[in-house]
């Protein structure tokens, strides 16, 4: 018998922060909200051994990320590529630096799905190189060019914005 | 504070703003049992479809075996399969033979399979313990000091490199080196919230853009002199970008039609001074495709690889690329005539552009050959050469 309880009991307390991390990965709340779903029916599945982990969140958070990448190179493959709704910029105010997080959220969210990903885990989820290779299952290598490639797409991003009256330094 | 100072708090923020709905638990565990009766199901065909695959294994083996149906395109010089190149020499600059070497500077260097930078007759090798120079046999460790988000930036002609590294209280250095006698040159407190290093040319320049700020804010910094100017004369555009470097300057956005608002890109040189001259319209892409006598230059057209002319118009060359699999990075010229592709036999997307963040399976990639002057290519290492690397050698 599976103990249903205690994955209800897990989802319910981790909810919000699945959802959160589901959202920054997909800069979508609607591909969130699948993401999350699709995320915590695996977790279902392989609940009798996940909840004997040490860290079942660590888990969990690979297989969100890792369908979020499959899903994606999927819809790729169908060329049906699905992308994401980035917010629109807000004004940026005279008081507002240039790397305001109003200026900086909708250029993560414009970032391909893995660099994004390399990202969330390693600004918000704090995880070393080390741990997003294992996450994302591949080479440290393969995860400093992604960090590498995103953090130059984000800094030209920023240095593309146009001016507006007021607000140079 | 650093761009990387921000982001946990851009983040945080972002997350914060989103309220989670509700969860729907009948739901997901409703979607939980299906899914597991899904997998059992699955359990069990495959083991009953263990007998049909060993009788059809001799079908399957083909790695190269495309289920493709795209009709052909009628270019009669593009062969379908990598496999079905000649096979050339092995190539005349530093490469991984796939075990466990690198060879072609010198006496082979003992070092797994990692990034190659190939510029002019240098080669940059990066590995987790830092940035490497690769010279007459030996690995020589230039600096321990890496930080992933900002890669090497290597002049064309090879003689100098320069990078952004991180000090252990997050402050920014950048470190400069000479390539031809593999000396420290510069180590320089570096704004990095205040903008991005864009490359650096043969004459030493580094060239910093500022985030956000209007015309001329650009500026070079001279690692030979430590001296630091600001480039004037640039295009008029609301918001200039440097989208490459060249060999004395770069290219950047400008107007091809104030009027209009047509946006191109025109290359120009950078005096002593701090002038930026326009000299030529430019590709956007060119990038670090530049031949090493800079006469050509590589980028992508409608999905396509192309060698082009760097003055002037016509002359384009499409690099003849098997029809099944894609480019999995920019080619490296590894001789004025001869650029190295890192090819997929089995991709099926368009893999060219730098930033996509795809997936890239270099321990399948081929490294073929092809040739500016007619675009042929051929085979220089079938897959296996890249050790066990996930990511393509050649940046």
């Amino acid at each position: 018998m599976r103990d249903e309880q205690g994955f209800e009991q897990y989802v319910l307390a981790r909810w919000a922060g699945f959802h959160r991390l589901a959202l920054l990965l997909t800069a979508s709340e609607s591909a969130a909200q699948d993401l999350v779903q699709v995320t915590l029916e695996k977790t279902y599945v392989a609940w009798p051994k996940i909840s004997a982990m040490a860290s079942p969140d660590a888990y969990v958070r690979r297989i969100m990320v890792n369908t979020l990448v499959s899903t994606h190179r999927l819809a790729r493959n169908r060329h049906e590529v699905a992308t994401a709704d980035p917010p629109e910029r807000g004004a940026r105010s005279e008081e507002e630096s240039v790397l305001d997080h109003a200026l900086l959220w909708p250029l993560v969210c414009a970032l391909p799905t893995r660099q994004r990903a390399v990202v969330v885990l390693r600004y918000y989820e704090d995880l070393s190189e080390q741990d997003i290779a294992e996450v994302l299952g591949c080479a440290v290598g393969t995860v400093k060019s992604t960090a590498h490639d995103a953090m130059t797409a984000l800094r030209r991003g920023i240095a593309a914005v146009p001016v507006t009256e007021g607000s140079d330094r | 504070m650093s761009l990387d100072q921000h982001l946990p708090n851009a983040l945080r923020r972002a997350a914060d703003d989103h309220t989670p709905p509700l969860p729907d638990l009948p739901s997901l565990v409703d979607g939980g049992r299906r899914r597991k009766r899904r997998r059992d199901a699955r359990r069990v065909a495959v083991a009953a479809a263990c007998l049909a695959v060993v009788a059809a294994v001799p079908f399957v083996a083909d790695p190269l075996r495309s289920t493709d149906s795209t009709p052909p395109t009628g270019e009669v010089d593009r062969v379908a399969r990598v496999t079905e190149l000649p096979v050339g020499d092995t190539p005349a600059i530093p490469y991984c033979p796939g075990n466990g070497t690198i060879v072609g500077a010198g006496a082979p260097v003992r070092a797994e399979c990692d990034v190659l930078i190939h510029r002019g007759p240098s080669t940059v090798y990066l590995d987790p313990h830092g940035v490497n120079l690769l010279a007459d046999g030996q690995r020589t460790l230039l600096d321990p000091r890496v930080w992933s988000s900002w890669f090497p930036a290597v002049s064309l002609d090879g003689r100098w490199a320069a990078w952004v590294t991180e000090t252990p209280d997050h402050d920014a250095l950048l470190l400069g080196f000479d390539l031809r006698t593999g000396e420290q040159i510069a180590e320089e407190p570096w704004p990095t919230s205040e903008g991005w290093v864009a490359g650096i040319d043969d004459l030493g320049r580094v060239y910093f853009q500022s985030y956000g700020k209007a015309q001329d804010d650009v500026r070079a910094f001279d690692l030979r002199t430590g001296e630091s100017y600001k480039v004037t004369g640039l295009p008029f555009h609301p918001s200039p970008s440097i989208k490459f470097v060249t060999s004395d300057g770069f290219g950047t956005y400008t107007y091809d039609s104030p009027r209009r608002n047509d946006v191109g890109v025109v290359t120009g040189s950078v005096a002593a001074d701090g002038t930026f001259t326009q000299q030529h319209p430019a590709e956007q892409d060119w990038g670090s495709g530049f031949s090493p006598d800079r006469s050509l230059a590589t980028f992508e057209r409608d999905g396509r690889l192309v060698i082009s002319p760097t003055r002037g118009t016509g002359g384009d060359v499409q690099l003849q690329l098997p029809r099944h699999g894609e480019p999995v990075w920019f080619p490296v010229w590894e001789s004025p005539e001869t650029v190295l592709v890192q090819f997929d036999p089995v991709a099926s997307d368009q893999q060219l552009a730098s930033s996509d963040g795809y997936e890239y399976p270099a321990g399948r990639t081929w490294l073929l050959r092809c040739y500016a002057a007619d675009g042929k290519c051929e085979v220089a290492l079938p897959a296996g050469w890249s050790d066990r690397a996930t990511w393509p050698i050649y940046r």
